[in-house]
């Protein structure tokens, strides 16, 4: 794909993410192949809705050079391990999704997916062992989590990582990631707690009711 | 900034918070700084009612109400933040599902997530005498941080601008949710002390800086 072909890709997905919630102002960061050697990345601290597509740095993928006066999110070293380890990735998205971020903060694997999350998701999630924002420790750990054919794991408490062939199926990985994280919450809850169908207000109530 | 611009950055972002979820229509309050006044929403008014040219303006050196309609009975926590803590120009009451749960269970909040730690501070506390032993302890709890949560009153969350206080209330939010929930899981996992306080660090004096800089 042309240069302004995958910074146009970044710069939608990251307006549709904001969208969906999946991630706000300038947090989580969107990356796409540009081809073997680089990829493309949203700028550091920048929010989304006032991103233009030019201003998407270029990433070398061995050794993290960037191109241009733009600074490349932190996070680019993790986005440079995927497309590293998994030729066949095309984009990587890092979100900041609330209840994905929950579980992240129990720093638990995502079990019991149903068969619909499962075929998008695999098994289970890994989440990855818990490092600073930015760090090698992080990327590695990211790339360890998502061995195995997966396309999404949990950073511990800080947040996940989606990853696909194309955008679109990075996007419905985060998605798809969302709702089971939702759903493992709930069925931890009725687990612990014997109630099921429960909504969040119910299970904030009864959180407090457990309290006093 | 004049009192007629800050009054309609007041009623914009009232409707955003109300959108979001993160304040609810009888209960919201927000306020501004503009010089020695802050702009304030008035007394018994509905977010989703509120019109820029009808927002109470307090004196902050005197702390005494001087044009508009009756201000919120909370102007005097804010005046005493905005004299305490110079670098506040905004500040929002927000009480989104979890930051209400957490100010109702009354635990300090720690940091479970990064951008907690980073854009709310190294925990969110309770200030457990809310409303009965005035202003100070409110302060106190507040202290390097962003957000403090009022006792059964949901959260109050401030900073240089209102933008950067929304998204303190949305984080805060998540942090909220992210402790109560992970409880369900067996319990949340701390980031250190030290790491939090890093993390804050790092982002005050150079991340919050980039969406301006780096371009």
């Amino acid at each position: 794909m042309e240069l302004k072909e995958v910074r146009d890709i970044v710069y939608q997905a990251g307006l549709n993410l904001v969208k969906e919630g999946l991630v706000a102002r300038t947090w989580g960061n969107i990356s796409v192949r540009l081809d073997e050697s680089r990829f493309v990345i949203t700028p550091s601290g920048r929010t989304y809705e006032t991103l233009k597509p030019e201003e998407i740095v270029v990433v070398n993928i061995e050794d993290l050079s960037h191109e241009g006066d733009i600074k490349p999110s932190s996070e680019k070293g993790m986005h440079a391990e995927v497309y590293k380890n998994r030729p066949e990735i095309q984009a990587v998205v890092h979100t900041h999704q609330l209840h994905a971020s929950t579980v992240a903060a129990a720093r638990k694997e995502v079990r019991g997916l149903s068969e619909a999350h499962a075929q998008c998701l695999g098994e289970t999630v890994q989440c990855a062992a818990y490092a600073l924002p930015g760090t090698k420790k992080l990327k590695l750990a990211a790339g360890s989590a998502l061995n195995g054919g997966r396309k999404a794991a949990l950073l511990a408490n800080h947040g996940a990582v989606c990853i696909g062939e194309t955008m679109e199926e990075a996007f419905l990985v985060a998605k798809t990631l969302e709702e089971a994280c939702e759903a493992f919450i709930a069925d931890s809850f009725a687990k612990r707690y014997g109630k099921s169908d429960l909504s969040l207000n119910e299970m904030h109530d009864h959180y407090l009711k457990a309290l006093a | 900034m004049t009192i007629p611009s800050i009054s309609q950055e007041i009623c914009s972002r009232a409707q955003a918070l109300l959108s979001e979820g993160i304040a609810t229509d009888a209960t919201g309050c927000l306020s501004a700084r503009i010089g020695h006044h802050l702009v304030i929403t008035p007394e018994g008014k509905k977010l989703s009612e509120l019109t820029p040219d009808a927002l109470s303006v307090v004196d902050l050196t005197t702390c005494t109400p001087v044009e508009g309609p009756k201000p919120d009975s909370r102007f005097p926590l804010h005046v005493a933040l905005y004299k305490k803590r110079k670098k506040l120009s905004a500040l929002l009451h927000a009480d989104s599902l979890s930051i209400l749960t957490s100010s109702r269970a009354g635990i300090e909040v720690p940091p479970l997530l990064d951008d907690m730690a980073q854009i709310v501070g190294v925990s969110a506390k309770v200030a457990t005498t809310w409303p009965y032993r005035g202003t100070g302890p409110v302060i106190s709890a507040m202290k390097g941080r962003n957000a403090v949560l009022l006792k059964d009153a949901g959260g109050l969350c401030g900073a240089g601008s209102f933008e950067d206080a929304h998204a303190v209330a949305q984080v805060l939010e998540k942090g909220c949710k992210a402790f109560i929930e992970s409880t369900f899981l067996g319990g949340g996992v701390k980031i250190n002390r030290f790491e939090a306080l890093l993390m804050r660090t790092v982002y005050q004096l150079k991340y919050a800086k980039q969406d301006s800089k780096n371009r």
